[in-house]
Order: structure tokens, then sequence, then C-alpha cells
């Protein structure tokens, strides 16, 4: 009779999940970790050999490497002094390895000393503490090469701490149920028997039966320490097999006993290890990686595995809640410096033990095999996280993802990154444990897909740019499935992609801005871009719509589009040159600095389109869009850089392209040339001072300044080629236009100040 | 398991230079808990060194010391064991066993450390041991001209000591060891 069956007998059992053992989670986390053998079929027997097996490696590991330098190395009775003597230089004398395991063990006891304060009085007692650092100092010993890194001690408590449990619980069930843990034949305890031979008290017999009697009549819940007997069928299911799984009996003795206080330490290593490096599988989740510093060879990202999963985490979080992640990545929150405490403690410090226990059941019982295949084409397209490629490393991140929106409202209130931190640091306390792992269970399926379909994937170059975070650059370079196909990064796709994006981010914001957002949170082009690439695939209908004029602007922008533009009315000619233009601007679509020309572009991609914006919407538009789309600072200056340096001809020249024939040229030099461009070079220059004012008051003033000075020039300029009676209508418009964008300014910047 | 590092007579700078080098490679901090001297090291740089190497140091004055207030006998206790320290120039004839059993008892120590004569020698006398490490430097003293650089190490452990003895002979570092067990506090002398 296997404990399964009458499990199953007992309670129904459901399709996924294994039901034994629902009491004991040390049994039921081995058995999910790995350690004991996981087919429901499985008896008892089997579970108590591999039981042994794994502590009998234990211990060999332990006797090993263990040392007691007084004790002499085996097979030498003599040993060598002059290698053994205690201040030998001899890195294998035993000395010599008694002394590094001293210096390890003072490491991992300024740790263990700190563990758990608060539940002290397991924690903290010697006989704890001891165990912590045996098996601590062992499997670091036994894994060189990562060594003992702060963190591990903290995946470690809980384990003991079930496994204690678990022991615990067995004793209280011995104690209710002492009759079944002993032999008792006769009444008599089998010890007892041998030695009294037969020689029994017939008084007792008679006082046991007497005492039966009572208790019969009192009741079954009698609480005598002794009980009548109950046969074992009697039992609760629980409890047979509290009472099955502590059988002394058996081929491996004490050893095999599964429940079993005296090898707490020979257990916990297993579970410990199994967590550590949980399957061979590459995709699955262990831990040990997160305390690799440097990045596995064959990754595809050649980040660490830490600075990976803590990517996917936020890349998850910008497909559940773009805003959230844009406001975070915006203040500069690097995802792994929350996520490297979460993801290597494995929410250890987020939640209190109770609730962390059953988060760890959680994520347990997610098989941790890798669901995905690995083939080539996921190394090339792009990205692939390998957090993400089994359902307990999905399960992970959606749990933090999950616990990332739980403090949503709060995270969005914050100004810097300091306070974000802050919030994210110090999960709260009383947190609604069901509601946070439902949604990350909801999350796990989605974060499954991520690596099944490649066209969620972020696309990207293999290595990511130096000096910029993974999610930025993962996400800014990615995008769906476009319609030119999955080319090689080529500056055609870049620029189609982004403006892509552009005509989607619109669309939102017009969107958004009839929903009211209450939050106008300030983003940055890099944010901007993220969001439109993770809406991508929400916004697919928006793009349909939007890409003849966009392809008309790529070509026009290509063959320097005289022609065409010709016939484009005076109406429209904002708009189109707003295409032109952004089109003009060749997006690199990466927030590199590339230099000055590509920052300088990517600047002009983004400026006209809120000025369309403002043209088209409004006020009200304007101002949510300018606080939206204000660009970040390291693009500003370079734009400012490149303009400055190289001239404003080359960005005039483009941009002009389609006024070219009604412009008169006047000395390219410095001076902006046409004047339909001057609207949106001052608008640029507008939205370059807007943002700047975020920046830096001095640089500000500046820009402001020169754009007034420009817009001063350009007026003149344009009454230079006419005299006010017989001007042209486009130049009267230009004048008109300068004019109001210099009152524009200066009304901005007097609100600014 | 407490490491307890035993030397004198380095005569530095007046007999010898410094510590053999390969004595001083062995000497790094860290492992050692206590150390302690018999004296004549003589200069203040030499017991700075030494404290460099553990920060716990015992000293007695020897002749030709220049710190003039180390004492001339010590006594400590270090696990189980009395430690009792003399430089030994007071002790006549100089390394009389039967004279430094005098000063043992005199001390009441289980383990006697004294130095003068330069020359490593260790007795189990009495229920104690009586030790001298020599001299670490190899300085010549007035009644041997050639002498080997050694010193002592002891390993207290419980009721246990180990002791470690490293002599440069011929430019290499020789080790031996001597055990001792003493007879536990409680019992009474049969």
């Amino acid at each position: 009779m296997t404990i399964s069956e009458e499990i199953q007998r007992a309670t129904c059992a459901s399709p996924s999940g294994d039901h034994r053992f629902e009491k004991l989670r040390g049994v039921r986390w081995r058995i999910n970790l790995g350690i004991l053998p996981s087919s429901p079929s499985s008896t008892i027997d089997e579970l108590r050999r591999v039981t042994a097996d794994s502590r009998r490696r234990y211990a060999a590991l332990r006797r090993r490497l263990l040392i007691d330098p007084h004790l002499p190395k085996k097979g030498i009775n003599s040993p060598d002094l002059t290698i053994d003597n205690p201040l030998s230089q001899n890195p294998e004398s035993t000395w010599g390895r008694f002394f590094r395991n001293a210096e390890l063990e003072k490491t991992l006891d300024q740790d263990l000393s700190r563990l758990y304060p608060e539940h002290g009085s397991y924690f903290q007692s010697s006989g704890c503490q001891g165990m912590l650092r045996r098996i601590l100092l062992l499997w670091c010993l036994k894994h060189p090469e990562i060594g003992y890194r702060q963190g591990m001690h903290e995946l470690l408590a809980p384990l003991l701490y079930v496994l204690q449990v678990d022991v615990q619980y067995l004793t209280e069930v011995r104690s209710n149920y002492e009759d079944q843990f002993t032999d008792l034949f006769d009444e008599l305890a089998f010890q007892e028997r041998d030695s009294a031979a037969y020689d029994f008290d017939i008084k007792k017999v008679l006082d046991d039966s007497m005492e039966e009697e009572e208790e019969d009549e009192n009741g079954t819940h009698a609480t005598k320490k002794k009980k009548k007997p109950k046969r074992f069928d009697e039992l609760d299911t629980e409890t047979q097999t509290a009472v099955l799984l502590s059988d002394a009996y058996g081929a491996e003795g004490e050893l095999g006993i599964v429940l079993s206080d005296k090898f707490l330490e020979h257990d916990a290593y297993s579970m410990f290890d199994a967590l550590m490096y949980g399957g061979s599988s590459l995709g699955s989740v262990s831990v040990a990686n997160f305390f690799v510093y440097s990045a596995p060879s064959d990754s595809v990202t050649g980040l660490p595995p830490v600075i990976e999963a803590s990517s996917a985490l936020y890349y998850l979080l910008s497909l559940v809640d773009a805003s959230l992640h844009s406001h975070l990545v915006e203040l500069g929150v690097e995802p792994q410096y929350f996520a490297l405490r979460w993801l290597r403690v494995l929410f250890g410090r987020e939640f209190p033990l109770s609730n962390l226990l059953t988060v760890w059941d959680e994520i347990f019982s997610a098989d941790n095999t890798e669901v995905v295949e690995r083939g080539v084409s996921a190394v090339e397209d792009g990205f692939e996280f390998r957090i993400l490629s089994s359902p307990r490393g999905a399960l992970v991140a959606g749990m933090a993802v999950s616990m990332i929106l739980y403090l949503r409202s709060s995270l969005l209130a914050t100004e810097n990154a300091t306070s974000s931190l802050k919030r994210l640091l110090n999960f709260p306390e009383d947190v609604d444990l069901c509601k946070v792992i439902e949604k990350a269970k909801s999350l796990q399926s989605l974060a499954l897909e991520i690596n099944a379909r490649r066209d969620l994937l972020p696309k990207g170059s293999r290595k990511p740019m130096r000096g910029h975070s993974l999610s930025v650059d993962s996400i800014s370079l990615g995008g769906s499935a476009s319609p030119v196909g999955s080319v090689p990064e080529s500056y055609w796709e870049e620029k189609w992609r982004v403006l892509n994006s552009k005509e989607e981010e619109e669309e939102e914001a017009r969107r958004r801005k009839a929903s009211r957002r209450q939050n106008t949170v300030k983003k940055s082009w890099s944010e901007r871009v993220k969001l439109r690439l993770s809406r991508t695939e929400s916004d697919a209908s928006d793009r349909s719509g939007n890409k003849p004029p966009i392809r008309r602007s790529l070509l026009d922008d290509l063959s320097k589009q005289l022609g065409d533009k010709d016939s484009v009315s005076p109406t429209n000619t904002d708009t189109d040159i707003e295409r032109s233009s952004t089109v003009s601007g060749s997006p690199s679509g990466d927030c590199e600095d590339n230099g000055s020309d590509k920052g300088k572009s990517e600047d002009h991609v983004e400026l006209p389109l809120p000025v369309r914006e403002n043209e088209s919407e409004g006020k009200s538009v304007v101002n949510i869009f300018r606080d939206r789309n204000i660009l970040s600072g390291k693009f500003q200056r370079f734009w400012r850089l490149g303009r400055n340096l190289s001239g404003e001809e080359t960005s005039e020249t483009k941009e002009a392209k389609p006024i070219e024939p009604e412009a008169k040229p006047i000395e390219p030099v410095a001076k902006p040339v046409e004047p339909e461009a001057k609207p949106m070079d001052h608008e640029e220059e507008e939205e370059r001072t807007n943002s700047d004012s975020t920046e830096g008051h001095g640089n500000a003033l500046k820009n402001t300044g020169r754009s007034m000075l420009e817009h001063i020039k350009v007026i003149e300029s344009v009454l230079e080629q006419s005299s006010p009676e017989n001007m042209a209508d486009n130049h009267r418009l230009t004048v008109e236009e300068a004019l109001r964008e210099l009152r524009r300014l200066g009304t901005m910047l007097l609100s600014e100040m | 398991m407490v490491l307890v590092l035993a030397l004198g007579d380095l005569h530095v700078p007046h007999r010898a230079a410094d510590l053999p080098p390969k004595f001083k490679s062995m000497l790094v901090p860290g492992k050692i808990q206590h150390i302690i001297c018999t004296g004549n090291l003589c200069i203040k740089e030499i017991h700075d060194y030494l404290k460099t190497i553990c920060p716990d140091l015992h000293i007695v004055r020897g002749e030709f010391d220049e710190d003039a207030r180390y004492p001339d006998t010590k006594t400590l206790s270090i696990g189980q064991f009395k430690l009792g320290l003399c430089h030994g120039h007071q002790v006549i004839p100089w390394g009389d066993l039967d004279s430094l059993a005098m000063l043992q008892r005199q001390l009441d120590v289980d383990i006697l450390v004294t130095g003068h004569t330069h020359h490593f020698t260790a007795y189990k006398h009495e229920g104690g041991v009586v030790i001298n490490p020599g001299s670490a430097t190899g300085a010549y003293s007035s009644i041997n001209q050639y002498v080997n650089p050694s010193f002592v190490l002891m390993d207290i452990d419980g009721l246990r000591v180990v002791v470690y003895v490293y002599e440069l002979i011929d430019g290499e570092v020789k080790v031996d060891k001597i055990d001792f067990k003493k007879a536990s506090t409680s019992s009474s002398a049969p």
C-alpha cells in the first residue's frame, strides 16, 4: 500500500499536483526540488532509499572536507612536518586548509549572526547556527568557483526551518499517537517485552483493559497520554504519512527515515544544493547563477545572469504596465538595484517568514525544467531571457513583477530614484499574499510566452552597448515583427520601425489625453520608444493607416524630394514638413551617443512630432505632450552640440527640402536658410529649451536666448528679402509664425523661471 | 586551537641584522593568537614587528634589551595551561634543568619558556614542560658562536599541547613536533 493510494482515496487527486504530504512542507519541497522522486506512485521505500543516499553523500562530504588538523591524514602515519606544520605556506597542508576554512567560517559567521533576528529563538540557537555554518561551509568548499556570497545563508535558513517544522510535527504526532510508533505486542513495548521475558504483570494487563473501557466511554477525543491504539487505517492521512515516514525499518535503517531530526543537516544540504543548482537544464532557475559575476559563455546577451534576469523583469513589466515601467526607467531605477536582492534570496528579505514559506511553496511547485527550445533561431533574433524559459523561472519573474505592481501607486508618486528604491526595497509587511501570488501566476503564463513567441522578444544586437542599462538597449532596439521583415539592423529598418512606433505613440497620446491621465510623468525619449515598442502589438491596427505617408516620406527623404513636395499645399506644409523631417532625421533607434549626428537626428525625429501635435490638437495636448515628450538631457546636449558644431545648414537643408523652391538661398552658413524651416527649428528649440529647463536653468536660458536671437534673425532675413508690401504669402506666414514662436518662447521662459 | 609563538634572543641590530627570510615568510599575521618572547630583542623596531604578527605580545627583559620597562618574569594562562616566561640569564647555571625546574615551581606554571642559551631544548619534567626556543636570528651567544636560528610554535588545544620546533639548518627549515598532555587539573597526584 503506497502512500499515494491512501491519499488518493481520501482526497480527489488533482491532475496537476501531488497532494501528498500536504502538511509536511519539508518533504514536499524535497520532492519539488528533485531530491526525492516526484512521481506520485513512488513508494515509501523508494523515498527512503533516495533519502538515505543523499544523506550518505553529505556525510562523506563532511568527513572529507571538515578538517581537524590534529587528526593525522589518512594513510600517513608520520605526516611530513615540513608540510603539515601550522605555519606552513604549502597550500595542500591540512593546516593551510584549516586556516582557509577558518577564514570562510569567519565570513559566514558575520552573516549568520545577523540571520533572522526576529526569529532568533530558533535561528540564533547554537545548534542551528552550527548546522547552518557547516552546511554553507561544505557547500562553498564543494563549489569553489562561486564560494560564499552574502545571501546564501538566507536561502538556506528557511529550508532548514521547514525541516525542523516537519520534525516538530512528527514529535507532536508521536506524542498523540504514541502507539503507532512503537511496536506493541501484548500491550507492552517491544523492548520491555524482551527484557521482561514473558514475566509480565497480570495486574497491569487488567488495569490497561479497564482503562480502555473508560476511554471508550469518554469519547474519542480523550487527551490521555495512553490512548487506545487505533488501527492504522483509522488515522487521518496526514498522520499516516507521518508515521510511515518515520518508520525506522527498512533497508536503510535509521538513515532512511524521511523525517528525522538527526539528519536535518544532511537534508538541508541536499535541498540547498538542489536549489542552487536546480536541474541540469540551462533554462531552469539555478540560484547559484545569480551569484555569478560574469556572464556564462553561452549566454546570448553576454551579461551576468542576474542582470539578464533583472532586465527580464523589466521587460515583463513593460509588457504589462508600460507607464510604470517607463516611469521607473526615467527615474533611473535600474532593475538590478532591487531585483538583485529579490532574485538572489528568492524574496527572502521581502516577506516575513510565514509568507515566505507560502511564496516558496508556489515557486517550488512550479516545474523547473526548461520549456522552450533554445535553438539557433533564438540566438539570431535577439535576446532571450534565460530565466523565463522554465515555469519556475517565469513564476519568479511574475512574482517580482506582481510585487512591483502591488506598489504601483506609491511608485508612480515618487520623484526620484532613491525614494522609489526605498519603496521597492521595503516591501510592506501586511500584504495580501494570495492576490500577489494570483497575479504572479497570471504573469507567469505571459512570461513563458515571451520566450516562446519570437515576436514578443526584444530584438537587438547580441552584445548590448556599453554604458546603458540592458532594458533600455534591448527594448529600444526591439520591435515587433515589422513588415519590412526581420532584416539585420539597418538604417532603413531602424528608421521605419521608429517611425511606426512614433505613429503609435501619437495615437496613444491622443487616447491618453482623452482619458485624462493624472500623472504627467516626464519621460525621456528612450522611454517613449520603449513604450511604443511595448505597445506595438496592441497598436497594430493604428499602424496600417499611417503606412503610406510614412513610406512616402521615407522615399522623399532619400531622394531629396523636391518634386514631390512641390505639390503639397501650404496648409499641409507643416504636417508634411514634420513627416519629412522626421524621416530626414536618421533615428538610430538606440539611445547611444553615437556621435553628434545621431544625437542630432534623434532630436529631429522627436521634436517635430510633438510640434505637429501642438498645431493640430491644441494647448491641452501641448501641455501634456510637452510634459511627456521631453527629451532627456543627453540627447539634448548632443543635438545642440551637433547643431552648433556642424552648422545648421545640414539640418536645415534636410528639413527644408519640401520648401526649397520658395526660399531664396541666403548665405547658408550659420543662418537658418529656409523660412519654413524656421517654425520647426524654433519649435525644436522650444522643445529643447523646455527640456533644458528641466535640466538646468543656465542651459535653458542660453538656449532660449539663442533661439530668440535666431527668430529675430529670421524675421530680419525675411524682411530683407522682400519688403513688407510685396511679401509673398508664405513669407508672411513665416514671419507670423516666427513672431508667434517668439512670443511663446517668452511666455514659456517666464512661466518656467 | 590556540597558536602561541615562542621566540627570543634576536639581538637585533647588535649581533644580527634581522630574522631569516624563510622565517619571516612563515610568520604571517592572522594565524597566531599569542606571542611570548624571552627577551633580548633588543630594539623597539623588533617589538613593533612582532606586534604586527600578533597584537598579543608578552615579553620579559633580557640583559641587552633597550627598553627597561619589561618585567623580569611573567606568567599567563592560555586555555588550560599556565605559562611562565623568563629570560634565563638570572637562572644559574644557564640552561640547567634543575635550576629551571626550581623557577618553574616558583612560578607555579605548567610550561616554562626561557632563553639566553641560544640553543633549543625542550624537556618534559615533573608534569611540566621546559622549553627554550633558541635564537630566532641565529645570533651568537657567549657560549656558542655558531647558532642555528630556531623558534617554537605551541598549539594549545584543551589539555593537550603540541610543540612545533622550527629550525633553520643549512638553509632549510626543519620542523619537529612534541606532544604533551597535561594531567587534568582535578586529579590528585598519585
